[in-house]
């Protein structure tokens, strides 16, 4: 054995861990960036955010191999903790995993906007961003290995995440060109290195054991300490199950749901308030604000718990042998992520409309030539007209939309998420066939602009687009009508809860219609494709989600 | 006696791995049923289906007469069950653990829970994450047996507990359960735990039911013999009811099946003779059945 042995190995075992994900980060990339060339006929800078956001901003599981995201049950901490076994110092354990993190999410970059170069010809930036690529990983890996507790390793993702987006946003010119000075070169460089550093002392210290050791308290914080964590703290009803299950996820996953939303939703009036007097806070202020509710809407992921280790997806075995049936499992956890959900979001949405009130204060501000506070006010004062109009009954209609949309999201992400654990090569191929439809359409549009092809080619993809849609649509009857089929003769649902979700989705229908007629959508007046369109999916999904949900959750439970 | 758990003709294969091969397995009230097995040979492949985290793909499980993945209420309510992997939820402390198992079982009797913490020594305000293997294993233990199920599983139970409490507190809860007229079927690597604990073994290899029986029965059914041929014998002499042998030369030390007459008359028609006779210890047994007979140079 040479003394590379250690490091090829480390170096394989990321590859193979990763190797899936970054094929389909690839892809994504690619696909995404070129519908928006060759469809939304959008400029390179967009094309460049979104290469950036995908090799960069969203790259969890990497990083955190024991389970891609906040809920996914994963350990915190340094992922390849099977190593501390292994006769390699720390240095290079960290040094080789943080390196292949880095190093393969900047050539996931080069090679999406190489190609992007290649086959549309903006001047995608390529190696000039590589240093900054190299040191946001080595910075947010640094965060996410260094520690195990959860709430530093968000804080200091932020932290991290803020200056760099900053420092890009700052330096993306246009026409699109991004330059960074050698003094901006140099403290990247450094950043990089204290973080490789802070990640070696967090990984040696966890390695040794001591990162779980809780400082000692002293006699007279004791009883404050009690005091304060029994005010936060519930006992676990004894009285049903029901009552026990949803004291389950709250404490698991509901209250942390709620916890961050609240964090996030203190961002946006900080921001909005600095930036009276601060006004290069201000863009940032206004990307808060656009930002936190998707951010919130990211934490509805995995309400089913399912885990991740390495190389492996799971499901609970400690809630699978409880007493409890699955189709009112699936139901109380998508019923409790889903209320905290919401309540996450009332928060923030009611922190950002506040907040948006603070733009009167920034006075004059000008923004490529233009004053740009005016026209955020005149945005904010026609919502207002429109909410203001509003009746009664459209608000009602409103709010049971949202709540069913979020119920939607939360329960077809947590279906997705034990169907990937359950099936995982089929959901591969699913995703792999979207891809390369997505490939497809994309390469028929580049050779129609390009002169290559026939107008007949375009159109041809658009032909094909239309009847995959159709065909998606209909599959989509046909798994709902099976699913209903399935979880009945599998006595998953009874009669009465599948009729339940039958009258949830009609109301649902009727609330939809609703606001769709209150926004001036002229129903009634439309084409009867169109108004099918507009009407069906809204149906199908509500009524698609009941019966998935626990169908899929049964088969991570069964076998 | 009542019928507790019905498998029969089950199969189950992960990819191209058969883990269970046409298990048949029956278990009745008031007894302890012992499953041994070298590492893969299906026994919590087994266990998983009686608790209907696996669905039977071939065959049928039946526990207390239901389907345990069409009616996971009506068995898990009256399964206790302790996981090999001690899969606990590290958040909680060990009293909201038995909190809430409590609020899924209406049998829940909080005295004894009380009991066994005083027994174990735990601590029921710290949290899972703060315990030991062992200390886990001990939580999860409480937790599986405090509402006095009607059927208790329990995967690799000795698996991090200490002699002593493997000894004094798991036997003794075992032995409760099977006194109440309740069953336990357990899993084990340690041969003298189940020959300790058990009414019934059942012996897996390969996805097989390769030995199963009351343990007295099986005990009586084997036994091991030494045998002395005149010649000296490179290779193992051929016994119809041998098993396994060990030796070389002259002495030979057999384990065998069938009856010792029967023994004798092969062993004689070889030209040898059987120095003496005892019933097989289960390791004996279970070495014999799952082929894994050492061959050592001289045989003492």
């Amino acid at each position: 054995m040479t003394t590379r042995s250690p490091i090829v190995a480390i170096l394989w075992e990321n590859w193979r861990l990763s190797r899936v994900e970054a094929a389909q980060r690839l892809a994504q990339g690619i696909v995404a960036a070129s519908a928006a060339l060759t469809f939304f006929h959008a400029d390179a800078a967009v094309a460049f955010w979104i290469l950036i956001a995908t090799h960069s901003f969203f790259w969890f599981s990497i990083a955190k191999l024991n389970g891609g995201q906040f809920f996914d049950g994963y350990k915190p901490g340094f992922p390849f903790y099977l190593l501390y076994s292994r006769p390699v110092p720390t240095v290079t354990i960290v040094g080789a995993a943080m390196l292949y993190d880095a190093v393969s999410c900047t050539a996931l970059y080069l090679v999406s906007s190489a190609f992007l170069r290649f086959a549309f010809g903006p001047p995608l930036p390529l190696f000039s961003v590589t240093v900054f690529l190299v040191a946001y990983h080595f910075a947010y890996t640094g965060v996410q290995w260094s520690t195990r507790n959860r709430v530093v390793q968000w804080i200091g993702t932020m932290a991290t995440f803020l200056p760099f987006f900053a420092l890009l946003k700052n330096r993306v010119a246009s026409p699109l060109q991004v330059e960074f000075s050698l003094l901006e070169n140099a403290l990247m460089v450094l950043v990089g290195v204290v973080s490789f550093g802070f990640a070696v002392a967090g990984v040696a210290r966890q390695r040794r054991g001591e990162a779980r050791t809780a400082p000692p308290w002293t006699v007279e914080w004791r009883g404050f300490s009690d005091w304060l964590a029994g005010l936060f703290r519930f006992p676990c009803p004894t009285s049903s199950p029901a009552r026990a299950q949803v004291w389950f996820d709250l404490k698991s996953s509901g209250l942390p749901v709620l916890a961050i939303g609240l964090a996030i939703a203190i961002v946006p009036p900080l921001l909005f308030a600095i930036g009276i007097p601060i006004a290069f806070v201000r863009p940032h202020a206004l990307l808060s604000a656009m930002v936190s509710v998707p951010a919130v809407l990211i934490l509805g992921g995995n309400a089913f718990g399912i885990r991740r280790k390495q190389g492996r997806t799971y499901a609970s075995a400690f809630e699978a042998t409880q007493a409890y049936g699955t189709a009112r499992l699936a139901g109380l956890k998508v019923l409790v992520r889903t209320a905290c959900l919401v309540a996450a979001l009332i928060v923030v949405g009611v922190s950002v409309w506040a907040s948006s009130s603070l733009v009167s204060a920034w006075g004059d501000w000008v923004v490529n030539g233009k004053a740009a506070a005016p026209g955020l006010l005149r945005r904010r004062r026609a919502i207002e007209l429109a909410v203001g109009t509003m009746t009664a009954y459209e608000w009602l209609a409103l709010a049971f939309v949202a709540t069913i949309v979020v119920a939607v999201i939360v329960a077809s992400r947590a279906a997705f998420t034990a169907l990937r654990a359950r099936y995982p090569r089929r959901v591969n191929i699913a995703v792999w066939l979207l891809l390369l439809h997505g490939f497809v359409v994309v390469l028929c549009g580049l050779a129609f602009q390009r002169g290559i092809a026939s107008p007949f080619a375009f159109y041809s993809a658009q032909d094909l687009t239309n009847r995959v849609i159709a065909v998606v649509g209909a599959a989509s009857v046909l798994a709902t009508a099976y699913l209903f089929w399935s979880v009945l003769a599998e006595r998953l649902l009874a009669l009465r809860q599948a009729c339940g979700a039958i009258l949830v989705s009609a109301v649902f229908a009727a609330a939809w219609v609703t606001v769709v007629d209150s926004t001036g959508v002229p129903l009634s007046r439309m084409p009867a494709t169109d108004a099918v369109r507009l009407l069906m999916w809204p149906t199908l999904l509500p009524l698609m989600v009941s019966v998935l949900a626990p169908w899929s959750l049964s088969r991570v439970r069964h076998t | 006696m009542e019928q507790i758990v019905d498998v029969n003709d089950l199969s189950r294969s992960f990819g191209s791995k058969r883990a269970l091969d046409g298990v048949s397995f029956r278990a009745t009230a008031g007894q302890v049923y012992g499953l041994v097995g070298a590492n893969g040979a299906g026994k919590t492949t087994l266990l998983k289906h009686l608790l209907g985290l696996l669905r039977a793909t071939t065959g049928s499980v039946r526990v207390f007469g239901l389907d345990p993945v069409r009616d996971p209420v009506g068995v898990l309510s009256r399964i206790g069950y302790l996981s090999e992997e001690r899969e606990l939820p590290e958040w909680m402390r060990v009293d909201e653990l038995l909190d809430y198992t409590r609020a899924f079982h209406p049998t829940w009797d909080g005295s004894y829970a009380r009991e066994l913490l005083e027994s174990f020594a735990l601590d029921p305000s710290k949290k899972v994450k703060e315990l030991s293997k062992g200390m886990r294993a001990q939580a999860g233990l409480i937790a599986a047996v405090a509402h006095r199920p009607a059927l208790l599983i329990l995967d690799e139970p000795s698996s991090g507990l200490d002699a002593v409490v493997r000894r004094d507190i798991l036997d003794a809860i075992v032995r409760t359960v099977a006194d109440d007229g309740r069953t336990v079927i357990f899993s084990s690597h340690l041969l003298d735990e189940v020959e300790r604990m058990s009414d019934h073994v059942t012996l897996m290899h390969h996805g097989r039911v390769t030995l199963s029986g009351a343990l007295d029965d099986v005990r009586r059914g084997y036994q091991r013999s030494r045998v002395r041929f005149v010649e000296h014998l490179d290779q193992p002499p051929v016994l119809a009811t041998a098993l396994a042998m060990e030796g070389g030369g002259r002495t030979w030390s057999v384990v065998h099946s069938g009856s010792l007459e029967q023994f004798h008359h092969s062993v004689l028609a070889l030209g040898g003779e059987v120095i003496e006779s005892r019933d097989a210890t289960l390791e004996e047994i279970f070495l014999a059945r799952a082929g894994r007979t050492r061959q050592p140079a001289e045989v003492a």
